[in-house]
């Protein structure tokens, strides 16, 4: 596991943005904490889900990286979809996606991010 | 909220699925007591949707949602006792070790005035958890100044008394001495609190002595343990969860003079 370093992005965190940024290439501009963990989960071909505690503090850290921005949906919106009083916060990505992904190879340009940028299939998404 | 939720699997919440959902709601909200409330709210809210999500999605199994929930709280508590924010909860923690510990011992036949000592040493922790755990972001100072000052006399008190037996003398040297100078650590810190505005140069002097002794208590009753196991495994057992207590209270008592005091 790589860990964190003064400024960089563990792995979980990564993992994260490069999902985040393969819902993009599908078309999908915001998404919430739930899909992004099936995503990865099923990226990585595992039953279990990332953890809240690692996936919201997660995503805490890149918005306060300025990576994704989040907002809260309203009230009649939320009723909308059949979730009286249950509010869901929405997460999208704050710069372009080639911007982001330059940022990724730049940050942790070697094995285990490249080894996503293939097994994933970020094919579009280039630096 | 829970009852609005639907299991995935037909048009209402499953049984289990419902008593899953109350654990893990009911395991976030304490686990999330004392943080700000604008981001303990927005943290339950997030977790709960979540959670429904989950409950609704007809891939989940309630085993991987249980397993989720325990890897959930098992993170959340590493990130309570490290979290750099400062709160009176990972110190009111240690105290909760240190005071189980001090019944373990308590139980055991003891003279009268070591009961009386471990009796007032009780009543601080207890008096000092119910603060802390009640104001996490501030040092309440009627609360801890009462708590402290209990704590300090039964130390005092605890540490006249003590037996000093010749096999596990050396323990029991350390022992004393960690004990009257936490004594003297908490008396400091009790009268740096009970000064009109709370004295930080006695706090920060008091909650020093008593930082060093937990070190020494530490050892000493994991000394202590060590010698008795073999013979009395229940005082042993006491003994190791103060001295856990007191380590735990070694990293993060001193970060307690970071917070208010009201």
């Amino acid at each position: 596991m790589r860990r964190r370093g003064n400024d960089g992005l563990v792995d979980n965190e990564l993992k994260l943005v490069v999902a985040a940024l393969r819902k993009h290439e599908r078309g999908q501009e915001h998404f919430y904490g739930f899909e992004l963990a099936k995503d990865i989960a099923a990226l990585e071909s595992s039953k279990s889900l990332m953890s809240h505690s690692t996936l919201y503090r997660g995503l805490r850290r890149l918005e306060d990286r300025g990576i994704v921005e989040s907002w809260w949906e309203t009230p009649e919106a939320a009723a909308e979809d059949g979730r009286e009083g249950r509010l869901r916060r929405y997460y999208r990505l704050s710069g372009t996606p080639e911007a982001i992904a330059a940022m990724l190879m730049h940050e942790a340009g070697r094995g285990v991010q490249r080894k996503w940028w293939t097994q994933w299939g970020l094919g579009a998404v280039r630096a | 909220m829970v009852d609005a939720v639907g299991s995935g699997r037909g048009p209402g919440l499953t049984l289990l699925w419902g008593v899953a959902l109350r654990i893990g709601k009911t395991l976030d909200t304490l686990l999330s007591w004392g943080l700000e409330p604008s981001e303990r709210n927005a943290l339950l809210a997030e977790r709960h949707d979540d959670r429904c999500c989950e409950a609704q999605d007809p891939e989940s199994s309630i085993f991987a949602y249980f397993v989720r929930t325990v890897r959930t709280a098992v993170g959340d508590l590493a990130q309570r006792l490290a979290d750099q924010r400062v709160t009176t909860i990972p110190t009111s923690i240690m105290y909760v070790f240190v005071c189980i510990g001090t019944v373990i011992i308590a139980m055991r036949p003891i003279s009268t005035s070591q009961r009386v000592a471990y009796a007032l040493i009780i009543s601080g922790l207890v008096v000092t958890v119910i603060t802390g755990v009640r104001h996490p972001l501030m040092i309440v100072k009627k609360g801890m100044a009462a708590g402290s000052m209990l704590i300090s006399t039964g130390a005092f008190l605890d540490a006249a008394t003590i037996d000093l037996d010749y096999q596990t003398l050396s323990a029991d040297l350390v022992r004393a001495v960690a004990i009257s100078t936490l004594g003297g650590g908490y008396l400091l810190m009790a009268i740096g609190l009970l000064t009109q505005r709370g004295s930080p140069h006695m706090l920060l002097i008091g909650g020093t002595v008593a930082l060093g002794s937990y070190l020494l208590l530490a050892l000493g009753e994991s000394m202590w343990a060590a010698k008795i196991v073999a013979y009395a495994p229940g005082r042993a057992l006491g003994a190791a969860a103060i001295a856990i207590g007191a380590l735990l209270g070694a990293h993060s008592f001193g970060r307690l003079r970071h917070l208010p005091v009201g």
